[in-house]
Order: structure tokens, then C-alpha cells, then sequence
């Protein structure tokens, strides 16, 4: 435990203080300002559109956050795992979930930030509601589902570009699977919409775990929804984590 | 009288597709010595260290660790490692690093501030801001953090000033007086003379010569380690 804690922690700080944060994080506030601006443009829905732009900037960019700086931080040690050996015994299983344990609380901390930030301006603004927190949890569970998915491209593949295109073929495939298994529904053939049906369970059910329109139109979320989201980000998570760390132990040895 | 072999080293090929890098290599170090590989440039000195600690594998042969193969718990365990070209994250700062790296550490405590004491190391500074000598003893620091028996230097003196690369041999000598055992390798031939009590020579992918530094030198009637080693692997200039 104290192994995989020490991976973690030099994993959040060391890309907490790498320039790709500071540049995802200035142009989320560089949006984020330029959105504050405009919204005089958005007569009768400034709220709605506040909440809206507050929550995509956020997302996007933290994706921006993960593609550039979590995949070079997976690849960063992959090969020679000296950290690992300085570390005395750190199994391959510690490795790769201090990694992605040090990734997911780096999203987290840019989420947090993020939240904080434009949760200033929607109260500013008067259009701050406790259903944008949980907006902004939302986003933060999609992104620790990207965040595994990265670790097991990252251990998988020998190309720190082709995990990222991976990474974010699997983001927005994850985000519209939803959308070809409806229109599946109302073909006459049993095989396509079966095989939809297929590749929407086989990827993260991002439709189901997004809360963003309740947080925008400030619906309320009942508990047991976020309790059960969380819990299908972890076992899904869990579910992707395995092959990831058993890639990681075979080129190990 | 013979010492007690800590590291062998049997009949160790290492290929890359055709290429032999390492050829039917067979070498031993003993318990609480200072041994020292020496060979040119791409002789194959970063392959054996990289095969001793499994961060690649060997072709053929095995590696034993007080008579047992060795396994990454005991590489692990036993043996610290400063690599030749040491990257640590430069966004973190030394004491920041070692402490991290030190709660991960079995057994008692590491004393980080005695280490950074010991290499003089300004613990406020980003590790980024260092110079490359800073980084390599920070390196050698962090190779010392958990104790080990055994340690594996690959050019340690490398960018170091002369007044910083005669502390560390004091140091290194230090830490075999306290019975650590030492395998370094460096084109440094002054500095291995004067730590290492044995030496090997390698040289086009194959061991030529394995013994005390003495009779190395004695064989080749000469008083400079590096004109023994020139003619060992027979240079004309030698």
C-alpha cells in the first residue's frame, strides 16, 4: 500500500507542476473568460448557458490534460522501471495502480480547481446551483474511465501517439455509442442493432454516468443515481485495470 | 584466500536479433569488493547491468545472487542502481523525492537528510534546476535510500568536477568499508585504480581478462591501468 501510495504521489506531483497543466488550465480560464463575456448574447437562458460552457470547457479540457500529460506520464517510466527499483519491491500490480491512482488525482485536482473556478463566476453570475457540483462529479468519473483506458494503451502499445489517438477514440466512441444503438432500433435486421447493442455495453456507458443536463436545466439527481454511477466507474474501471496490469507484469518478465 | 561470490554470472549471452551483445559471459563479484568492468564504448557494459537487474533478459545463461537465481524481489530488495544517464523528475525537489521514495522503502526509515547532507545537495531546488553532477549524486543518494548490499554503478563520475568526483570515491570507499559491495564501471581508469580492488575487461562483446587489479598490471609490465587496458585489447598506440 505504501508503495503504491509513493508511486502515486510522485505521479500527482510531478504532473501538477508540469507546464501542460498550467496550459490546460489557463486555456480552460481563457474560455472560461471569453464565455462570461458572451453571455450577454444568451438573453433568458445566461444560466443555462453559463452552467453549459462551464461543464465542456472542463471536460475538454481535462481531456486535453490526460492526452497530453497522463500518456507521457505512463510511458515516462515504462520501460526501465528504475523508479520501481529505487521503490525496493514494487510489484508490477502497485506500479501500474500507483500510476493511474496519481493520474486520476490529478484529474481530480483539475476538476477541483476547475469547479471552484466556475462555481465563483455562476454565483457571481447568480446562476450557481448544488447540481453543477455533481455535474462537474460526473465528468470527473468519465475521465478516471479514460484515465485506466490510457494506462492500458500506455502498457499495450510501444507508440505514446498511437495510445493517445486510442485514448481519444475511445472517449468519443464512449460519448455517441449511444446514439447508432437508437437508430439501430428501428432497422428490421436483428444483426445490426445486435451488434450495437454489443459495442454499447462493451464501451463505458457515458450517457448513463453523464449528469451535465441535469446540471445545466438544475434538475435535481437523486442519491442512489450518483451512488450507482460511482459504482459502475469503479467496476468498470476494475474490469479495464486487470488487462492493463497483467500486459505490464508479462512484458515485465 | 577467496572470498565469497555475491554476484555470478554464468555463461550470459545477450542478443539483439543477430547482434551479440554479450557473449557466453561468465565473472563473479565478491562479497564486500569494489570491482570495476571496464571496455569501450558499446562493449557491453550497460547490457550486463541492464541484464543483472532484469530490465532486460538474458538470451542464454543465469545470474545467481548469493547462490540463488536472481529474481526482481531481490534486485529489488538487495541492489541499488545508479544508472549512466539518470533522468528524475525535475519537477519534484530532492528532499520532496527521497522522501517519497523513502516511505515506500521496507525496513527502518531512510535518513533522508543524512544522504542529502552527504551529497551536498540543495534540497529546496527543483531537481530540473540541477546540474548534470547534482543529478548523479542525487542519483547515487537515491541508489543508497533503501540500504542495499549490493551496488551497481554505471559511471558514476560522469560530468562530475574533479573536487566532486574525488568525494565520491571517498564516499564509495566508505560504503565498502561498511561492507557494501560495489560493481562500477567508467572510462575513468585513474578512479578505478584507485578504488577498485578487481577488475574486468570487456571487450568485443567477450570477457578478456577477470582478476586483481595488480595482476592486471603486473601481466602487462606496465604502471598505468589505462596502457594495460590499451594493450589487453591491443592497441597499437599502446
Amino acid at each position: 500500500m505504501r508503495k503504491m501510495l509513493a508511486m502515486a504521489s510522485i505521479t500527482f506531483l510531478q504532473g501538477f507542476r508540469t507546464q501542460t497543466f498550467r496550459i490546460v488550465g489557463m486555456l480552460f480560464v481563457a474560455i472560461m473568460a471569453m464565455t462570461y463575456t458572451l453571455r450577454i448574447l444568451s438573453i433568458g437562458h445566461k444560466e443555462m448557458m453559463l452552467r453549459s460552457f462551464g461543464l465542456s470547457i472542463m471536460e475538454i479540457s481535462s481531456l486535453l490534460l490526460i492526452i497530453f500529460g497522463c500518456v507521457s506520464s505512463f510511458y515516462r517510466e515504462r520501460e526501465s522501471r528504475l523508479q520501481a527499483i529505487h521503490l525496493t519491491y514494487v510489484s508490477a500490480f502497485d506500479h501500474v495502480l500507483g500510476r493511474l491512482l496519481g493520474n486520476c488525482m490529478l484529474v481530480g485536482a483539475y476538476t477541483l480547481l476547475a469547479t471552484i473556478g466556475c462555481s465563483a463566476v455562476l454565483w457571481h453570475e447568480g446562476a450557481f446551483s448544488w447540481v453543477f457540483i455533481f455535474g462537474a462529479w460526473s465528468i470527473f468519473l468519465k475521465l478516471c474511465i479514460i484515465c485506466v483506458f490510457c494506462s492500458l494503451f500506455a502498457n499495450l502499445f510501444t507508440s505514446p501517439v498511437f495510445a493517445s489517438l486510442m485514448t481519444v477514440f475511445v472517449y468519443f466512441a464512449a460519448e455517441y455509442a449511444s446514439y447508432p444503438l437508437a437508430m439501430m432500433r428501428r432497422s428490421p435486421s436483428v444483426v445490426p442493432e445486435g451488434v450495437s447493442r454489443m459495442v454499447y455495453h462493451l464501451l463505458p456507458n457515458f450517457d448513463k454516468i453523464d449528469l451535465k443536463y441535469s446540471a445545466i436545466h438544475g434538475e435535481s439527481v437523486a442519491t442512489m443515481l450518483l451512488i450507482e454511477i460511482t459504482l459502475y466507474t469503479l467496476i468498470y474501471m476494475t474490469v479495464v485495470f486487470i488487462p492493463a496490469w497483467r500486459v505490464f507484469a508479462r512484458h515485465e518478465h | 584466500m577467496e572470498k565469497e561470490p555475491l554476484l555470478q554470472i554464468n555463461e550470459v549471452t545477450r542478443k539483439f536479433g543477430e547482434v551479440c551483445v554479450l557473449n557466453r559471459l561468465s565473472m563473479a563479484v565478491q562479497r564486500g569488493e569494489i570491482f570495476g568492468l571496464l571496455g569501450l564504448n558499446g562493449a557491453g557494459k550497460t547490457t550486463l547491468f541492464k541484464c543483472i537487474l532484469k530490465l532486460i533478459e538474458t538470451t542464454e545463461g543465469a545470474i545467481l545472487y548469493a547462490n540463488k537465481p536472481l529474481d526482481v524481489p531481490i534486485i529489488h530488495e538487495k541492489i541499488g542502481y545508479l544508472p549512466e544517464f539518470y533522468l528524475p523528475p525535475g519537477e519534484l525537489k530532492a528532499r520532496e523525492y527521497l522522501n517519497l521514495l523513502g516511505m515506500a522503502v521496507s525496513g527502518p526509515k531512510p535518513d533522508v537528510d543524512a544522504l542529502l547532507q552527504k551529497t551536498d545537495l540543495d534540497p529546496h531546488k527543483l531537481i530540473g534546476e540541477y546540474s548534470r553532477g547534482m543529478i548523479q549524486r542525487l542519483g547515487l543518494a537515491i541508489a543508497l535510500l533503501k540500504s542495499p548490499e549490493f551496488i551497481i554503478l554505471d559511471e558514476p563520475t560522469l560530468g562530475l568536477d574533479p573536487l566532486v568526483r574525488v568525494r565520491l570515491l571517498d564516499w564509495l570507499k566508505e560504503l565498502n568499508s561498511q561492507g557494501k559491495t560495489i560493481l562500477l564501471s567508467s572510462h575513468d581508469f585513474a578512479q578505478v585504480e584507485k578504488v577498485c580492488q578487481r577488475i574486468a575487461v570487456l571487450h568485443n562483446h567477450q570477457l578478456r581478462y577477470i582478476g586483481p587489479l595488480t595482476d592486471f598490471l603486473e601481466q602487462h609490465k606496465v604502471d598505468s591501468l589505462e596502457d594495460a587496458f590499451l594493450k589487453e585489447i591491443g592497441d597499437i598506440h599502446a
